[in-house]
């Protein structure tokens, strides 16, 4: 789990946002891509494909020992009145300091409040985390009782 | 009529007596409420007095209406067992009311003072009538505007050009934020001019600031004022009354960070920013400048943080989910 590369996606996705792209590709990893569809259904993206450098996938193509270098996930962008749905995305455990809580704690997160130096999530901000069970926005992993490490947060 | 009170006696009873050996609940020493015959009983003090009488016959026509016969036979058998001293003395058993009044007032008798209406005084107030002095001066009658004076707006004018009743330009709070000289170095030498700065707003949800500049302060002024007048944009409010959620804002050298604040807080910031959250009607909030405080620049950054909210309507737009304010939802507060 790199979060150097996760930082690398976070920049790029802002950048892109920015820079008002239709579409734009991040390096293909498990980790990547089950983020990208855990944005997409907090509706901050409106399709995650996989794909070549070139661009995506017109049909489905196997991932295997010979393409693996040239393999991208594409996502697709969202704005509103000309203002990005994505603007800001950031990393909150860092690669030096990894940040792992309970479901107590991530309550309070989810409250507005301050807990162990992160900041609370702000109105309409989406905070992600890594679980044992996957990728879970802080909402849906207060709803199964779940903890785990601190991922990125999103606005 | 407690349970305990007839056990109560039985073991007090042997010590008043002389029989102190014997144990208090061999010999029946109190009155037994089964119909005994006489002769089994033993001789007591109260049978030698006859029984005194507790409740008037009216009193007892009350009881029966009250309770059944079985009911009141018992009642009164229970009661025959306390003494008749203590009977006499019997008292209420207060409530275990903490914040009960410390006083108890009857109030089935009639108080003299507090029970009636106080008496009619008659109004005496010899200046209720007294007819007003006449002035000079009629508060009705309708005196035409006068010309704006020097370093005064012409609301008429301003009134056409922005489409405004008089009445409510006049009732803007109007202030002004910063005056200072600035100097342009020409060819034909330096050109100094004050330049001014305003916030106008309707302390309801509309501010707007203005900049003027002159070589007279008075024209710099009114220029400014003008301008804060004519800038004025809606600004969005959480409740009408502070901002939605925390910002952190930069403009060139100025950051600050805007945060919301719970009813009742107040505005905790610098003197301008306290004047623009004003004049915009902001309540609630506090702003930390942490680097520039150049006082132009601090009043424009603010003023691009209050335009520069997103609201959690269009965060729900445009993320296509439903975001539910707890507070409008449960509780029905507007927001």
């Amino acid at each position: 789990m790199s979060l150097v590369n996760l930082a690398h996606v976070c920049s790029h996705l802002q950048n892109a946002s920015l820079r008002r792209l239709g579409t734009t590709s991040i390096p293909s990893t498990k980790l990547h891509l089950n983020l990208m569809l855990a944005l997409q259904a907090q509706g901050f993206l409106s399709s995650v494909t996989r794909g070549t450098p070139n661009g995506p996938d017109p049909e489905f193509t196997e991932t295997n020992n010979d393409n693996i270098a040239q393999r991208r996930i594409w996502v697709g962008l969202k704005y509103l009145d000309n203002e990005p749905v994505l603007s800001e995305m950031g990393l909150i455990s860092k690669p030096k300091q990894r940040i792992w809580m309970g479901v107590e704690d991530l309550e309070t997160l989810a409250k507005s409040r301050d807990c162990k130096y992160v900041k609370g999530a702000r109105p309409g901000e989406a905070i992600f985390l890594g679980t044992d069970r996957g990728i879970f926005e802080i909402r849906e992993a207060i709803e199964r009782r779940i903890g785990g490490q601190l991922l990125c947060r999103a606005r | 009529m407690s349970i305990s009170r007839p056990i109560t006696r039985l073991l007090r009873r042997p010590l008043v007596g002389a029989t102190s050996s014997t144990p208090a609940f061999t010999t029946p020493i109190a009155r037994s409420f089964s119909s005994t015959p006489a002769s089994f009983k033993k001789p007591t003090i109260r049978e030698i007095t006859p029984p005194l009488a507790r409740y008037t016959d009216e009193e007892l026509a009350i009881l029966k209406e009250k309770y059944t016969p079985e009911q009141l036979q018992s009642l009164l058998m229970g009661e025959e067992t306390i003494d008749h001293e203590h009977f006499l003395a019997r008292k209420g058993r207060a409530p275990k009311d903490p914040y009960k009044l410390r006083y108890l007032t009857d109030l089935s008798k009639m108080d003299p003072v507090w029970d009636f209406p106080p008496p009619e005084v008659l109004a005496e107030d010899p200046h209720a009538t007294q007819p007003l002095p006449k002035t000079e001066f009629d508060q009705n009658k309708y005196f035409p505007m006068e010309e704006a004076g020097e370093g005064e707006l012409d609301y008429k004018e301003l009134s056409k050009q922005l489409g405004m009743p008089e009445k409510q330009l006049k009732g803007l709070y109007v202030k002004k934020l910063d005056m200072h000289r600035v100097v342009n170095q020409t060819r034909l030498g330096k050109i100094r001019k004050m330049y001014c700065l305003y916030v106008a707003g309707n302390e309801n949800g509309m501010v707007g600031i203005g900049e003027g500049k002159s070589s007279e302060s008075e024209d710099a002024a009114r220029m400014a004022q003008k301008n804060a007048i004519k800038n004025m944009v809606p600004i969005q409010r959480y409740m009408g009354r502070t901002v939605h959620g925390d910002m952190e804002v930069k403009i060139g050298a100025v950051e600050m960070k805007v945060m919301a604040r719970p009813q009742g807080f107040g505005v905790r910031c610098s003197e301008r920013i306290w004047e623009v959250a004003r004049a915009a009607g902001i309540k609630d909030l506090s702003v930390k400048v942490t680097r520039s405080r150049n006082p132009m620049n601090v009043v424009k950054t603010f003023m691009y943080a209050l335009q520069s909210q997103k609201l959690p309507e269009t965060i729900a737009r445009g993320r296509g989910i439903k975001l539910a304010d707890v507070r409008s939802a449960y509780f029905g507060a507007s927001a």
